[in-house]
């Protein structure tokens, strides 16, 4: 379970506030293992049950599912935990954030002049499915709650630290470079020299592609300003030159045919549908015909069990995510043809994590391409071991 | 955090939030919040564990460091333990 972050920017943690950070992530790993394991028990042996006797069927999704489960003592033991265990995952990282802060400013002004674009527009509205709730329950969401803006890229930073239980990675990068790698990999003559990352908060994915792609110009947009200024210093920090501008995703101030990558994670549940189309459309604009549209996200419901569908949408109604269940229950195919993209042009895939199972796995999963399919068994929190389920189009 | 509209699920069963726009699960709502104060509780208690194991590692160096992880597996199954389903009673 190690919760410490390797990168130039991981706060120095006293004991305590280590072992609050330790025990945090402990009691999520209870949670999602045990209680989780006990709720799926309590569904199959007395909730099912009771339900197929009085509606003469199972339950049809994940929302009937959800309200058969709302009165169950194993699903209120397990979500008041749950919800707990989050806030708990940022006022574990709220002391050594603010005890740090004029070294972490410090540390960003030194790097300041090193190679890497950073704009911010003092005049952006951001949107209200940002500034309106506390998204993951993070006080102040990604917009900060005040002070200094640095404190919320590292306070989002820790905490996913604290949150991920190591899952994705010392430098939680996980899921760009499986991606980055798999892509590859997969497509080695696909070289790409413009990438663009959407919602890339503080570019923790967005550097695995100036790793994988050195010679590309790399640029990761956002809607909040505190996130990108982070994202900027922990990039130099890290001798990655990354450009991070405060843009909108369905609103991008690129040229037509300007990108031949664009790239996005465990964004597009955050979005409301109207953007999320104007952010599809947004994509296949600026890429070069031959160019790529990529999202790292959730497997859809329409992939999955309706149990298994309520125990990921959880999130939507429980941990302030409120348009996550409904990007779940779109058609990721679907998205892509209402954008323009051909379906012949669809590509969808499970890779496994790079940091848990090394670069041969994926090479060993490109080589058997098919084998693997997406499904809640491959993908989620419900998956055997960490994969990550990517899909997109090709640009024609 | 702010005074704007918070957005909430399109099909949010109904009665899932309290009066104050966050998750309610018990009857009771101070339930809910004893659940809070427990866990905060079982966290603070953890530290003090830490403190001591750090503390009997000086005092007796030959005693082996014990991994963390492993002793607070074993610490949050002990507290937990009440909370998990009972199995074989269906």
């Amino acid at each position: 379970m190690p919760v410490e972050l390797l990168h130039d920017m991981k706060p120095e943690l006293t004991p305590d506030e280590t072992a609050r950070q330790r025990f945090v992530s402990g009691l999520r790993s209870f949670i999602l293992n045990d209680l989780a394991a006990d709720m799926r028990h309590a569904y199959d042996t007395r909730v099912l049950p009771a339900y197929v006797k009085s509606k003469g069927a199972a339950p049809a999704d994940g929302v009937e599912v959800h309200k058969a489960l709302r009165g169950d003592p194993a699903f209120k033991t397990y979500s008041v935990l749950r919800v707990q265990a989050q806030r708990m995952v940022w006022d574990s990282v709220s002391t050594s954030v603010a005890r740090e802060r004029e070294a972490r400013r410090t540390a960003a002004e030194a790097v300041a002049t090193k190679p890497g674009a950073l704009k911010l527009d003092p005049d952006f509205a951001v949107p209200k499915n940002v500034t309106a709730i506390d998204v993951h329950l993070m006080p102040g969401s990604y917009t900060g709650a005040g002070g200094d803006p640095l404190d919320t890229g590292a306070t989002y930073d820790q905490g996913l630290a604290v949150f991920s239980m190591g899952l994705m990675g010392k430098n939680l990068d996980d899921i760009g470079l499986s991606m980055a790698t798999y892509i590859s990999k997969r497509f080695p003559n696909f070289r790409p020299e413009r990438i663009l990352d959407l919602g890339c908060t503080i570019g923790h994915n967005t550097l695995p592609w100036k790793a994988t792609y050195p010679d590309a110009e790399v640029i990761g947009i956002d809607v909040a300003a505190p996130g990108l200024a982070y994202a900027s210093a922990r990039a130099k920090m890290q001798g990655k030159t990354v450009h991070f501008q405060q843009m909108a995703s369905d609103k991008l101030d690129f040229p037509d045919a300007s990108f031949d990558l664009v790239f996005s994670s465990m964004f597009l549940h955050e979005i409301s549908k109207k953007t999320l189309a104007a952010t599809f459309a947004e994509a296949r604009r600026v890429l070069k015909p031959g160019g790529l549209m990529l999202h790292m996200e959730l497997p859809p419901n329409t992939q999955m069990s309706p149990f298994e569908g309520f125990y990921l949408d959880w999130d939507c109604y429980y941990n302030e995510e409120p348009y996550y269940k409904a990007f779940r229950d779109e058609e990721p195919r679907e998205l892509c043809r209402r954008a323009g993209f051909a379906d012949a042009d669809y590509i969808q895939f499970v890779t496994p994590s790079i940091g848990i199972y090394g670069e041969d796995a994926i090479s060993d999963v490109i080589a058997a391409e098919g084998t693997k399919a997406v499904d809640s068994a491959t993908t989620g929190r419900l998956a055997e071991g960490v994969c990550w389920f990517g899909f997109g189009a090709w640009r024609a | 955090m702010s005074e704007e509209t918070i957005p909430k699920p399109e099909d949010a069963p109904a009665g899932i939030y309290g009066p104050d726009g966050r998750p309610q699960f018990f009857t009771d709502p101070a339930m809910d919040r004893f659940v809070a104060a427990f866990l905060n509780l079982a966290s603070e208690v953890w530290v003090q564990e830490e403190r001591i194991l750090a503390l009997e590692a000086q005092a007796d160096p030959p005693r082996a460091n014990p991994d963390r992880d492993v002793v607070l597996k074993a610490f949050i199954d002990r507290v937990f333990s009440p909370l998990r389903e009972p199995r074989g009673s269906e």
